[in-house]
């Protein structure tokens, strides 16, 4: 044989070619009509049919029923697979028969249904919105802190954004030295000097003192000279200063005119908020509550002072002193 | 078994001895010839292994004769290739050695020998489809529909694989002959 097994050499040995019938006569074991030169092909596989067949002993064909039937009773026990496709994979593999517990196919059922459904996508993007935004924040550190106010009573008014945006307009409006709209000094100079000097607590306040270094070093001076409100030179000197640093700080337009003790803890307390905000440490907290204390321990004498000085300048008026006390208030922890 | 199939059947089913005894009767020499003519080790240990495949998944089938029939032979079908398998590991754990064949009757035994050992011959010309298609269509005689289904193949990639089949017997056969 030259061909290779199975393929055949159909032409070389075959007349004709085989059609179905043909073929279906063959197998079974006839001679298809009019094909006459298959006839020994026919009954060679007819002889297939019974050469391996063997006639069945009555007495083993009852054994085996037998047999199989009891125990067919005994191991019915498969876990429902049809038996006649459960012991071969011949067609594939078949499927897995184990899986997850019962118990955990009804939750995971009902979750994936909920998710399934429009409300259940909607929720489960807002969660992972939530979920970055938070993660965001704790990665950047940004995350907001717990204020620990030495005195709820108070007001706290954040307003470092606001000294520091408008730095470039207060140094525009140095030199007209309008004290009438401001009353503290709220600046992030004043800031360092009130959380104890720490220069990293305030960078705007670096920045500003970049801008306009003479008028804090004259600011200073003068304060220290407000401080003292001995004459009323001195207190508009005072006022000047009051002045120069209430130009950084905006937020003081609110502040009542009349100094009094809680407005001046408003702004002595604003002056720590902004310093918490300023990206400073947490261990600044600590420092902040010391100096509200602190502040707030010197509101008393920065009211004496005010009054001192309302009573020495009465030309500058009720105003231009709240300046001054104001600006003793946040200076004072320095002294 | 003809128009009394459904009444044995039923028997059957209810684990009557008769009814098995009949079913048997009609399935037992095809089968075996069947699974003798694939070269099984012990037809006649995997017919007793077919049977109890179909006692136990008996309650569960339903059809007509010829369903029954085309489901018998394919659990011997799927038994088959499972005793290869098995062989086929066994052979790999332990020293190779020839099949074990049941010692035949003095009388019949060299008749049938000589004839399974031709066909044995001219069916290992074949590939292994076209011996399947073969065996199932003359042994079993079952329609090509049913060959198909059993061997998990289109009807007509069957049709093709007992041409080619039939083309490789007979040019045996004229072989054969002009020798």
């Amino acid at each position: 044989m030259t061909s290779s097994p199975g393929n055949g050499d159909e032409m070389g040995t075959t007349d004709q070619r085989l059609s179905i019938e043909e073929a279906d006569h063959l197998l079974a074991g006839r001679v298809p009509p009019g094909r006459y030169d298959l006839d020994g092909l026919a009954a060679d596989l007819a002889s297939l049919s019974t050469a391996f067949h063997h006639e069945v002993d009555p007495v083993d064909v009852r054994r085996l029923a037998v047999q199989a039937a009891a125990q067919a009773h005994l191991t019915s026990s498969d876990n429902g697979e049809l038996t006649a496709t459960s012991a071969s994979n011949a067609h594939g593999p078949a499927s897995q028969a184990s899986g997850l517990p019962k118990r955990r196919v009804p939750v995971l059922t009902s979750i994936a249904t909920f998710l399934a459904t429009t409300a259940g996508k909607v929720v489960a993007a807002g969660a992972l919105v939530a979920a970055t935004a938070t993660g965001g924040l704790a990665a950047t550190g940004n995350m907001p802190g717990q204020y620990d106010d030495p005195d709820p009573g108070v007001t706290v008014v954040d307003d470092s954004d606001d000294a520091v945006d408008d730095s470039d307009d207060a140094v525009e409006a140095d030199d007209t030295c309008d004290t009438t709209d401001t009353a503290v000094s709220g600046t992030c100079d004043d800031l360092a000097g009130t959380v104890g000097d720490d220069d990293d607590a305030c960078e705007e306040g670096d920045e500003i003192d970049a801008v306009d270094d003479a008028d804090e070093a004259r600011d200073a001076d003068e304060a220290d000279e407000a401080d003292d409100a001995d004459d009323a030179d001195e207190a508009d000197e005072a006022c000047d200063g009051a002045s120069d640093g209430a130009v950084y700080a905006p937020e003081v337009d609110g502040v009542d005119a009349d100094g009094d003790e809680a407005d001046a803890t408003d702004d002595a307390d604003a002056t720590d908020d902004a310093d918490a905000t300023d990206d400073a440490d947490e261990a600044d907290d600590a420092d902040e509550a010391d100096d509200a204390e602190v502040d707030d321990a010197e509101v008393d004498d920065a009211d004496d002072e005010v009054d001192d000085a309302d009573d020495a300048d009465e030309v500058d008026g009720a105003e231009d002193s709240d300046d001054s006390d104001a600006d003793e208030v946040v200076n004072a922890p320095q002294g | 078994m003809g128009p009394a199939f459904p009444e044995i059947l039923a028997a059957a089913r209810v684990g009557a001895e008769w009814a098995w005894e009949r079913l048997y009767e009609s399935i037992a020499g095809g089968v075996r010839g069947y699974l003798a003519a694939q070269g099984a080790a012990d037809p006649d240990d995997l017919t007793g292994e077919v049977l109890l495949h179909l006692v136990r998944g008996l309650p569960r089938f339903e059809g007509d004769e010829a369903g029954f029939r085309s489901w018998v032979f394919l659990v011997a079908h799927h038994r088959l290739i499972d005793e290869r398998r098995r062989r086929q590991r066994d052979a790999k754990l332990a020293t190779k050695q020839p099949p074990t064949r049941p010692a035949p009757d003095a009388d019949t035994a060299v008749l049938d020998i000589e004839a399974d050992a031709e066909w044995q011959q001219r069916l290992a010309g074949l590939t292994d489809d076209q011996r399947h298609v073969i065996l199932l269509r003359v042994v079993a005689g079952l329609p090509a529909e049913q060959v198909a289904h059993i061997l998990g193949k289109r009807v007509g990639t069957v049709r093709v694989l007992q041409h080619r089949a039939l083309t490789r017997l007979r040019a045996d056969l004229t072989a054969g002959v002009t020798q």
